[in-house]
């Protein structure tokens, strides 16, 4: 078969997975008939409700499906590593897939970072291969795709790697989505524009003085828009509603860095 | 409001179709940086001919251009035949009830909450108006960069060949499906409320 009747048909089989575990096994199936050691598909979030018997992802927590070593994956969680795990901090800043060793091209590397990666090698995994996917307003995620300590990538097999695993987030982010009785996306109501407009001043270190002249409206006026968009999250600081805005794509990066 | 421009009723829209041309520039010229035939002012190609259709989201009251699209045919010349052959391995889709999607532009004045409602009510639009005239699938060649957004509509979307790097951006040829369920579909952040499309001209029988 090629390449691409491959993808095919993991899309028609990734639709048709009811079960958590029937996309996990798909998932390990195509990985290693790419030629990779082991994946890792995930939201970038809290991942302590992981769990084998993947209730995670049947209850509509998060998504999360992996075969990265145990010990590791224990450890990844328990530290949180999540946070601050520079491949996917990497990936909040591409749009297509890259190689581990390209990180630097995407972020500044600290110290904390390097840590991490000689862990991550220490646990089994060298080389790697990430996809994000990036949906707006939702948080995000990536699939993963390693190779055991040593060993080298399937370079030919990247450009498969990039559809297989942006069409194994959407199922099992369309599996969790179903399961949630909530959407995932809020349901009040959403800032008005003018919250929108003063959050995005807020966030470029404005005043409400500067913000009140920029937008010819009165001091009070920007006060009352900044303490509904707080209330709104229900946050104590200005700069916190802010965050929030960007990380719901209420107000992207753009908007706030002139 | 959304209006379906064609070879019929373009000439009498003169400002909202420079408008759209304008913000093409802005958009893949300006900041995509593609590689594509413009002026200081506007960017139209050889497919901006008398076959082509424009889904325009609009304000009514400024005539403000704020989202567009444009259809092609798949019967004639495309881009796909003309331009990204090589993306489709498995032959090129083509027919009467096969559109190309083409030139999908949000304007990039707005905030991003703003914009994507624009592409939410976009969206809706060409979905209504497959529906409407009997479309069956839209074909376009999409930036692998914006897969993970499209797939989240949660319509059935299939690839059309691998991607490839086409002046260093990942591209890969795609096939939507509509049915009457596609509109059920597009549900959470692809929500929005009922569109006003216009697809023919309510004053002009008035005035015959």
């Amino acid at each position: 078969m090629t390449e691409f009747a491959d993808v095919e048909k993991f899309i028609g089989a990734s639709r048709r997975a009811v079960t958590p575990k029937a996309l996990d096994d798909l998932l390990a199936d195509i990985s290693a008939e790419m030629g990779f050691d082991h994946y890792a598909l995930i939201h970038h979030v809290d991942l302590t409700p992981m769990n084998k018997r993947l209730t995670h992802m049947a209850d509509g927590s998060l998504v999360a499906l992996t075969n990265y070593p145990e010990n590791w994956v224990e450890s990844y969680v328990t530290r949180n590593i999540v946070a601050n795990d520079p491949v996917l901090l990497a990936s909040h800043r591409s749009n297509v897939g890259f190689k581990w060793d390209e990180v630097a091209n995407f972020i500044k590397v600290t110290s904390t970072h390097r840590e991490i990666t000689r862990d991550t090698r220490q646990a089994g995994l060298g080389e790697g291969y990430t996809v994000p996917a990036h949906v707006p307003g939702e948080a995000n995620g990536s699939c993963n795709f390693a190779m055991r300590t040593g060993r080298s990538l399937p370079e030919r097999n990247l450009l498969m790697a990039n559809m297989v695993g942006s069409f194994a987030f959407q199922a099992a982010r369309s599996m969790v989505l179903k399961a949630r009785d909530v959407p995932m996306v809020r349901e009040h109501a959403p800032l008005t524009s003018r919250q929108l407009e003063c959050l995005a001043l807020v966030a470029r270190g404005k005043s409400d003085w500067e913000i009140a002249r920029i937008l010819g409206i009165g001091s009070e006026s920007v006060k009352h828009h900044v303490k509904m968009a707080r209330e709104h999250y229900d946050v104590p600081t200005r700069i916190q509603a802010a965050f929030r805005a960007v990380f719901e794509s209420q107000l992207t990066i753009s908007d706030v860095v002139p | 409001m959304i209006r379906l421009l064609n070879h019929q009723n373009r000439s009498a829209y003169p400002a909202l179709v420079r408008a759209m041309h304008a913000d093409r520039k802005r958009v893949f010229v300006d900041m995509l940086k593609w590689a594509i035939p413009h002026d200081t002012e506007f960017e139209r190609d050889q497919f901006d001919d008398g076959r082509a259709e424009y889904l325009v989201l609009h304000d009514p009251a400024s005539g403000e251009h704020l989202a567009s699209m444009r259809l092609l045919s798949t019967e004639g010349p495309h881009l796909m035949t003309e331009v990204f052959p090589y993306l489709c391995a498995g032959g090129i889709l083509r027919g009467p009830d096969i559109r190309e999607i083409t030139r999908f532009c949000i304007a990039p004045r707005r905030r991003a909450a703003d914009r994507r409602l624009a592409r939410n009510m976009l969206v809706r639009a060409m979905v209504e108006y497959g529906l409407l005239t009997g479309i069956r699938s839209f074909t376009a060649a999409c930036n692998m960069g914006f897969l993970s957004e499209v797939l989240s509509a949660g319509w059935r979307c299939h690839p059309l060949g691998m991607p490839q790097v086409v002046d260093g951006s990942l591209i890969g040829a795609l096939r939507i499906d509509i049915d009457p369920d596609t509109l059920r579909m597009l549900v959470g952040s692809w929500s929005c409320d009922p569109v006003d499309l216009r697809l023919v001209e309510n004053d002009t029988a008035l005035a015959a």
